[in-house]
């Protein structure tokens, strides 16, 4: 439930900022602002074109359970910054991690802001890891970045309410 | 000394006149002579050279070998045939090799565009990012 908090207060801050201060310059991505779970920790990276925040939990992280928000410059020509491009772009991209099998197929998402974007869901196993993780990746098209929101932990049951934004929040 | 100035003189007026008198000389005059040397047979008219010969040819595309009823097709050939072409070699096994190296370049092609759709989206690695070991 608390990941369902963070995500919807991302969406809604990221939708006044890009009424409020217009398009970001290039290469500079704009500043993620958003509430934080209660006693979730996170660790942030920033780079040239994309800053991304991890979040977990202090203790006690059994499911293994993480939010990850990126907000990222997209590499896309004006005519493919669209939802149905991206869409595809996204259920592209998973074929990127290791023993990736898609669970969902890429849906449309629309914040209560207007925001437009497209979510799925796949199983993976990262990288030295013995175990198989679930991901639910939702990706928002915000002015000439993308926001990115992952919810990533090692048993799928807890994962599906972190991405019922537009349902609970209307 | 002033003999000595006058020799050097006409040394390099000669040399001067000797470059002019070589250069002067008209190409068409020069040409036949240095044909008829060689012994190279003239050039053919344009007509008689096919179309491709000199013509660029587009990189990392394949080269046009001609209308289908020209090709020799591998599975064409008896087995006398296939064998020269496989140089005597014993291709039991090869097929397997073959297909073990087609599955891997599909498999690198899917990756390849899996890591350029990641770019396009501004992704890196998502593969690790998020996961808590």
């Amino acid at each position: 439930m608390r990941a369902l908090l963070l995500v919807a207060l991302l969406v809604d801050v990221s939708a006044c900022n890009a009424a409020e201060d217009g398009p970001t310059a290039p290469g500079k991505p704009g500043k993620l602002v958003y509430d934080t779970p209660d006693e979730w920790t996170s660790h942030e990276t920033t780079t040239r074109e994309s800053v991304t925040t991890v979040w977990t939990p202090p203790t006690k992280n059994d499911a293994k359970e993480s939010i990850t928000v990126v907000r990222a410059r997209a590499h896309l020509r004006p005519t493919d910054f669209n939802e149905a491009f991206v869409a595809q772009l996204l259920v592209d991209a998973q074929q990127a991690l290791p023993g990736a099998t898609l669970t969902t197929r890429a849906s449309k998402i629309t914040t209560p802001d207007g925001l437009e974007g497209a979510q799925l869901e796949v199983d993976f196993t990262p990288r030295d890891q013995p175990k198989r993780y679930h991901r639910i990746h939702a990706v928002l098209l915000d002015g000439e970045d993308l926001v990115h929101v992952l919810y990533t932990s090692a048993t799928a049951s807890s994962s599906r309410e972190a991405f019922t934004v537009r349902e609970q929040f209307p | 000394m002033r003999i000595w100035l006058l020799a050097g003189l006409c040394v390099a007026m000669g040399i001067v006149w000797a470059a002019r008198a070589h250069g002067d000389v008209p190409a068409e005059e020069q040409l036949p002579h240095e044909a008829v040397e060689s012994g190279l047979e003239p050039a053919p008219p344009s007509a008689a050279i096919p179309s491709h010969v000199g013509a660029a040819h587009e990189p990392n595309t394949p080269y046009d070998p001609g209308p289908e009823s020209a090709l020799w097709r591998y599975a064409d050939l008896n087995d006398d045939e296939k064998a020269l072409v496989d140089r005597n070699k014993n291709t039991d096994g090869w097929q397997g090799v073959h297909d073990s190296y087609g599955a891997a370049v599909r498999e690198q092609a899917q990756r390849a565009a899996a890591l350029a759709a990641e770019h396009q989206l501004g992704l890196e690695d998502s593969g690790t990012v998020g996961v808590v070991p």
